[in-house]
């Protein structure tokens, strides 16, 4: 009898466990978004503006010299906790620029799936940001949603410093749709090594491939850290190939090698990259990455980097959480970290992929068109924000940042000389509700060193930043141009390539399978993609570039 | 006096045994691991291969989470849905099923039609049309209303109706009821297994609104705990393409907190809804209808 009620009670706890575990919502209508896409392509956006009422309804008194602008914005964002609607920031926007701002954030893992429906809707506001450009921004704009931005940004100073590279990328037929946020092109995601394991099995930085094998497989086998276990990895690769061990342009997934006909072709079925997966198939061999790689994700590969059992991993010097480097340093307190310089090229460049150059972006309501007045305030209002301000100057002493960020004590705090946003308090900064950046005029200038606290991570952002200076960064064509194709059918075909390039990399298909894959690729449609591309790149007379 | 096991039921019941002990750890253990983890300090969950008891047990990442408005916020936001919302669903799938389970004009085309929704959904630009025209943008009855019944419940639902005894109406009818006293006295009193199952289906799936609340609702101070949680555990899948190598980057500056933080807040996010099962548990036992017709 007692095994009975032992029987029920686990019953029930199963029961229990698995119906909360899965989130049977009743959510019949979470579809992916193409079903939206297939919907309101017969629905062009609307144009009854439900929520623009003319703001002459709350007139100033005579004495304002300026009108008084309903402005209303929609964005995405990974900030948490949102900004609140209310906040003080955005009372002191509508001080500052007599408006009255209504905000609307929604988390980036949503906003996919929420704008076209607000686009299909007819709730467009004045304001759309967007994160990056895709096909959907490409079709909105050809639709006439965006308002085309040509005439008015010469009046802007720091609008107007946006290199045209960036400015290729918002543009369609040749018409500016949307502002970018400025990103540093020269720093996303580097190979970063463990100095400190070279140093103890005396070994020097690797600048080839051979020597990068021999490094890697060294750091498993040879106990770098000195602990009399083996437990160190060479590499840190997680699944889909993420990061993988490009040390240049000419071994990196964008675009920079070319075909037999001089055509430029993407990175994965180039034989740059064919180098790499040869070099990861060899660590594999060694285990000097791990068995399970392929099924990893990239999160928890990062937690062992940071756990000091991986040699090789990938970081950025921009924009991190010094958490996990302070982690690093307490439990491995002799750690070094340093980035690996590009390897010699073939073709006699060096260099790393840099990145777009922009990251998020701003599109006026098309509707605006007949208000100048208001498309005036919005893009002086935008303009404001993007004003740099150099940063050993980002301090209570200065004026504009001080407002900027919500005055000292409320939005952030001065600590060693440098301001520190307060946790939390997005919703006290001005700066919040916009989303701008600084338009920095040279990415050494946004000095991303100067901002951190914790004497580890400086040292490593400030010995990579010094690096990179002298580094070249290559500027992808590919991303100044629209190609319908790509935007179709790429990823489905870079899936495709990804599988068989894993299957290489643990053995499973041979290596010298690889024309047989990129035939494949090419018969898919890769090639029609590869030949619509370079006619963008011709017909524009846009190139890839070293920066 | 018991009946006498014979030792194939000895062995029935260890097999048994055996396998419901392996399904519940496999249910229960990620729970455990959760646990663990949000009441870990970042640095030992950092270094710890697989983190099962950690060594000294630290309250942090709880105290961050009560620490922000949201979060409590959002729960009484999700409270408030899940308890309106359930009612709700209750009450119109119960009085639908059992309208479909009488001799109705035109019953056979109203089931065409719940079946019709079974297979096919508007999509969600429609749906979206359909709530903002109803005036429910920005309003809680957008999370209720638009998913108030579901089909499949409805007609499980009105089988149960079904296979209570058409005497019990009939006895009913004759003591002078009418429609309305039939399924509030009868019906409803004899189906309280049904009701509680139902029940428990509708509150977990209010309880893990989400997607709808971001799309309904455009004031963040009404979003419900699923969506304040999926933001303090942002996914974290690096694909490798360099569009998303800014992202990640950018990304990096709005990290989520340490991972013990997104564990603890899933904790805070699940206990409520499992507290809320042995109290209908004991609703789940049938056998109430025993005796009430004589064969």
């Amino acid at each position: 009898m007692k095994t009975k009620k032992l029987a029920t009670l686990l019953a029930a706890v199963s029961i229990m466990t698995g119906l909360t575990g899965c989130g049977g919502s009743n959510d019949n209508n979470n579809k992916p978004a193409n079903t939206a896409e297939q919907t309101d392509s017969s629905n062009t956006p609307a144009t009854n503006a439900a929520e623009n009422e003319p703001a002459a309804t709350n007139q100033q008194p005579a004495a304002e010299e300026k009108k008084n602008f309903e402005i209303s914005t929609i964005q995405g964002t990974w900030a948490s906790p949102l900004p609140d609607p209310n906040g003080n920031g955005a009372k002191m926007i509508n001080e500052k620029f007599n408006v009255d701002l209504k905000t609307q954030f929604v988390p980036y893992d949503e906003y996919a799936n929420k704008l076209p429906v607000v686009m299909a809707a007819g709730d467009l506001p004045d304001l759309i940001g967007m994160e990056g450009v895709d096909a959907n921004f490409v079709k909105w704009a050809k639709q006439g949603a965006f308002l085309p931005l040509n005439d008015y940004i010469d009046k802007y100073d720091a609008i107007k410093s946006i290199p045209k590279n960036v400015w290729d990328a918002v543009t369609v037929d040749g018409k500016i749709y949307a502002i970018p946020n400025y990103f540093p092109s020269k720093y996303g995601k580097k190979p970063i090594i463990r100095q400190d394991w070279l140093n103890n099995l005396g070994l020097s930085m690797p600048t080839t491939y051979d020597e990068l094998k021999k490094v890697a497989i060294a750091f498993a086998k040879n106990d770098p850290d000195k602990n009399g276990k083996n437990d160190t990895l060479g590499l840190g690769l997680a699944k889909s190939i993420v990061y993988g061990a490009w040390m240049g342009a000419e071994w990196d997934s964008g675009w920079y090698n070319k075909n037999e006909n001089g055509q430029l072709i993407p990175g994965n079925i180039s034989e740059g990259f064919k180098k790499q997966v040869t070099l990861l198939n060899d660590l594999y061999k060694e285990g000097a990455i791990s068995k399970d790689w392929a099924v990893t994700k990239s999160a928890d590969v990062r937690k062992d980097f940071f756990a000091g059992k991986i040699g090789i991993f990938y970081e950025q010097p921009y924009d991190i959480s010094e958490t996990r480097f302070k982690t690093l340093k307490e439990t491995n307190p002799t750690a070094e970290l340093a980035v690996i310089p590009p390897f010699a090229q073939d073709d006699g460049q060096q260099g790393f992929m840099g990145l777009p150059g922009y990251y998020e972006l701003h599109s006026l309501n098309a509707k605006l068109a007949d208000d100048p007045e208001k498309i005036d305030r919005i893009l002086e209002m935008i303009n404001y924000f993007m004003t740099f301000i150099p940063v050993d100057q980002r301090n209570d002493q200065n004026p504009e940042y001080d407002w900027q960020y919500g005055g000292v004590g409320k939005g952030y705090n001065m600590e060693n000389g440098v301001a520190l946003g307060i946790d939390g308090a997005f919703s006290e900064m001005p700066t919040t509700y916009f989303g701008i950046r600084y338009w920095a005029p040279t990415d050494e200038d946004t000095q991303p060193a100067m901002v951190l606290q914790d004497p580890f991570t400086k040292g490593f952002v400030q010995s990579a930043v010094d690096m990179l200076k002298t580094t070249k960064t290559y500027l992808d064509p590919v991303n100044r141009i629209h190609s319908d194709l790509l935007y179709a059918k790429v990823s489905e075909l870079d899936q495709v390539v990804a599988e068989h390039t894993t299957k290489m990399i643990v053995g499973q298909e041979s290596i010298n399978d690889w024309d047989k894959m990129v035939q494949e690729y090419l018969k898919s449609g890769g090639q029609e993609i590869i030949d619509q591309v370079n006619q963008l790149l011709n017909d524009n007379g846009i190139a890839g570039e070293w920066k | 006096m018991p009946i006498k096991r014979t030792l194939s039921d000895r062995i029935t019941d260890g097999i048994n045994l055996l396998l419901l002990l392996v399904l519940s750890f496999v249910m229960v253990f990620p729970f455990y691991y959760i646990t663990a983890v949000s009441f870990s300090s970042y640095q030992e969950y950092m270094n710890t291969e697989l983190l099962l008891f950690p060594k000294n047990w630290v309250l942090d990442a709880y105290r961050f989470i009560f620490d922000s408005k949201e979060f409590i916020r959002s729960i009484g936001v999700t409270v408030y849905i899940t308890v309106v919302g359930s009612i709700v669903s209750l009450l119109l799938t119960s009085t639908m099923a059992f309208a479909l389970t009488r001799r109705l004009w035109g019953q056979r085309f109203y089931l065409f039609l719940v079946l019709f929704t079974f297979i096919f959904g508007a999509g969600m630009i429609p749906t979206y049309l359909i709530v903002k025209a109803t005036g429910l943008i920005d309003s809680y009855w957008s999370l209720i209303i638009p998913d108030a019944i579901s089909s499949f419940n409805l007609i499980v639902m009105r089988q149960f109706f079904m296979s209570i005894p058409e005497e019990l109406n009939e006895a009913a009818v004759i003591d002078g009821a009418n429609d309305w006293q039939i399924y509030t006295r009868i019906i409803l009193p004899l189906s309280k297994p049904a009701l509680a199952a139902f029940g428990l289906f509708y509150a977990v799936g209010q309880w893990n609104t989400y997607f709808n609340a971001i799309l309904y609702l455009n004031d963040p101070a009404k979003w419900t705990v699923q969506v304040i949680l999926r933001q303090i555990v942002i996914l974290d899948d690096a694909a490798n393409t360099l569009a998303s190598a800014a992202r990640e980057a950018a990304r990096s500056a709005h990290l989520p907190p340490p991972e013990t933080i997104g564990m603890a807040a899933i904790i805070l996010a699940t206990i409520p809804i499992l507290i809320v099962y042995p109290f209908l548990q004991k609703h789940f036992a049938k056998g109430v209808m025993l005796g009430s017709v004589k064969g």
